[in-house]
């Protein structure tokens, strides 16, 4: 069965629907997968797990969502799911739809947040590697960030968003160095020492390596 | 229209302006414009090239995991204890949201204990005394704390100018409990202007709705992304705005840089510019729109704007050799 937090560290929570919602959604039908309960116990949900146990389906989260009213995407329907362990979630397309505005956060009476299950649902989904289809698009930001300490615009893009953004923008990119210089702002890196600390740190966090595919 | 932004005390300790990726590559006069303001308020500040970018990019196109950015923000919390300066001043709402999350994940004992045997590897640790000392606060939370003395500072009066705030999603939605202010209807921007005698719009429809950007989706889903953006813009046409400010880089590029293509591509006016808070108010104040608040960087068109607050004429001045500011008389709009 599905590990659920433990009745004390519920009772923490001080939430006086999180016992009654446990007991509610304890025993979902087929969920094999403990999703719910890795989802529960990931850090970041650390003071929305009493809210998701509580969510009484109410869908405030959905009529502020931006995904749901341009897109097809439901956050109400993610809460559900990820409640009842629902394991189809780890090939889930519409998870990446949301915007990480967090105005499903701020607005939920109960304190739950989609936009982080959904954050932790990505996450799984490219540590699974049904995901990286998703991220591939944003993986030189990762290798770019490793080599300089800043990110950068997806590269494959690049002449889509100059055409969009017109020759101003143009203007920006080749000139930035001295548009820095004239307004005084100092280096656009940060310091050697910064750096390797940078990279010892993305390093032994396996930053990079989560975004290559396993070997078949 | 009142002030309703709650008074704090002033931030007196010592300040590291946390530098963001997105405002050095795509706007650096924000944070030109950031510092000009910290000197002429008396904010004892530093820049401190052992920061790094928070990851916040890569964290929100999901290809940075968690683990690796709460090292990252434990890290950069670590040297700006180090370097004496605490109170880390965020330009970027992404890097203000991000580095409050590890604060608070970082406080769970196990949490802490897997950070630090990373930060190990590279001599450091997020201990109680760092974890006691570090604070977080947007700039304009810096800005708001010395508020009373604005008004006696201001150079060019923005009379008549109806300004109008986009609030950033990562300031007012993911620690909505810490906002100065309502975070669903966020004065903070136009407060801080006030004494520069603009007028403030408050309240419009889609005042909480985000700019559009979404991260992945300005560049997966430009649909969507645009519908957002577009739905925004009307609202504040409609309300005939003159500028609508920024708190957030990200939200800046979505609305300067796709403003005048979804203009054409709707074939809408939206007769408005975007400005950051810091280049409005430091405009207000004096500054140079070009030296110190690097309106060349924008997208946008700002020159009707400079002219009719009284910022172009004081290019000519300075360029003849007199003092921008004192030269200048107070224009009224």
């Amino acid at each position: 069965m599905i590990g659920l937090p433990e009745r004390a560290e519920l009772d923490q929570l001080a939430n006086p629907y999180a016992a009654l919602a446990a007991n509610a959604f304890a025993s979902p039908a087929g969920d094999d997968s403990g999703l719910l309960a890795r989802i529960l116990s990931d850090p970041r949900m650390q003071h929305h797990a009493a809210g998701l146990l509580s969510c009484l389906q109410c869908g405030i989260c959905t009529s502020g969502c931006p995904a749901a009213r341009f897109g097809d995407f439901s956050p109400r329907e993610i809460s559900r799911r990820a409640l009842l362990g629902d394991p189809t979630l780890l090939e889930d397309d519409s998870v990446w739809l949301c915007c990480y505005c967090y105005t499903c956060q701020s607005r939920c009476p109960r304190g739950n947040s989609v936009a982080v299950i959904n954050q932790i649902i990505r996450g799984m989904q490219v540590e699974s590697g049904y995901g990286l289809r998703h991220v591939a698009l944003f993986t030189a930001w990762t290798e770019q960030f490793y080599a300089t300490g800043l990110g950068g615009w997806p590269h494959q893009l690049l002449d889509a968003i100059a055409d969009a953004w017109g020759d101003r923008w143009w203007n920006l990119v080749e000139h930035l160095d001295e548009m820095r210089d004239e307004l005084g702002v100092g280096s656009l890196y940060p310091s050697e020492r910064a750096m390797g600390e940078l990279r010892a740190i993305m390093d032994e966090t396996g930053c990079r390596e989560r975004l290559q595919p396993a070997e078949a | 229209m009142p002030t309703t932004t709650p008074d704090i005390a002033p931030i007196t300790g010592r300040v590291e302006l946390f530098r963001s990726c997105l405002v050095s590559t795509q706007y650096p006069g924000v944070e030109a414009a950031t510092k000009w303001l910290f000197e002429q308020l008396g904010v004892e500040y530093i820049v401190n090239p052992d920061q790094t970018c928070c990851t916040g990019l890569g964290y929100y196109t999901d290809v940075v995991s968690f683990p690796t950015t709460v090292a990252v923000a434990a890290r950069n919390a670590c040297v700006a204890v180090e370097a004496g300066h605490p109170i880390q001043a965020y330009l970027c709402s992404t890097c203000y949201a991000i580095n409050k999350k590890a604060r608070d994940v970082l406080e769970e004992p196990a949490q802490r204990r897997r950070t630090n045997d990373v930060l190990r590897k590279v001599g450091r640790e997020y201990d109680d005394a760092v974890a006691s000392e570090v604070r977080h606060h947007h700039v304009l939370e810096i800005l708001w704390s010395r508020h009373p003395s604005i008004r006696g500072l201001v150079k060019r009066r923005l009379s008549g100018l109806k300004v109008a705030t986009h609030p950033a999603c990562h300031y007012c939605k993911v620690f909505p409990d810490e906002v100065l202010g309502d975070g669903e209807d966020l004065m903070l921007p136009e407060d801080l202007l006030e004494p520069t005698g603009v007028e403030k719009t408050g309240y419009y429809p889609e005042k909480g709705t985000h700019c559009g950007a979404g991260f992945r989706q300005r560049f997966v889903n430009p649909g969507m992304s645009m519908a957002v953006t577009r739905e925004k813009l009307r609202r504040l046409a409609e309300r005939g705005v003159d500028v609508c400010v920024h708190m957030c880089p990200n939200c800046h590029i979505q609305f300067d840089r796709f403003h005048d293509v979804i203009s054409q591509t709707a074939g809408e006016d939206y007769p408005f510019v975007h400005l950051h808070v810091q280049q409005l108010l430091a405009l207000a104040l004096g500054a140079d729109p070009d030296r110190v608040c690097g309106v060349e960087a924008h997208s946008q068109d700002l020159e009707p704007l400079l002219e009719r607050i009284g910022a172009r004429e004081r290019v000519s001045v300075a360029a003849v050799g007199g003092s921008a500011v004192a030269a200048a008389p107070s224009v009224p709009v």
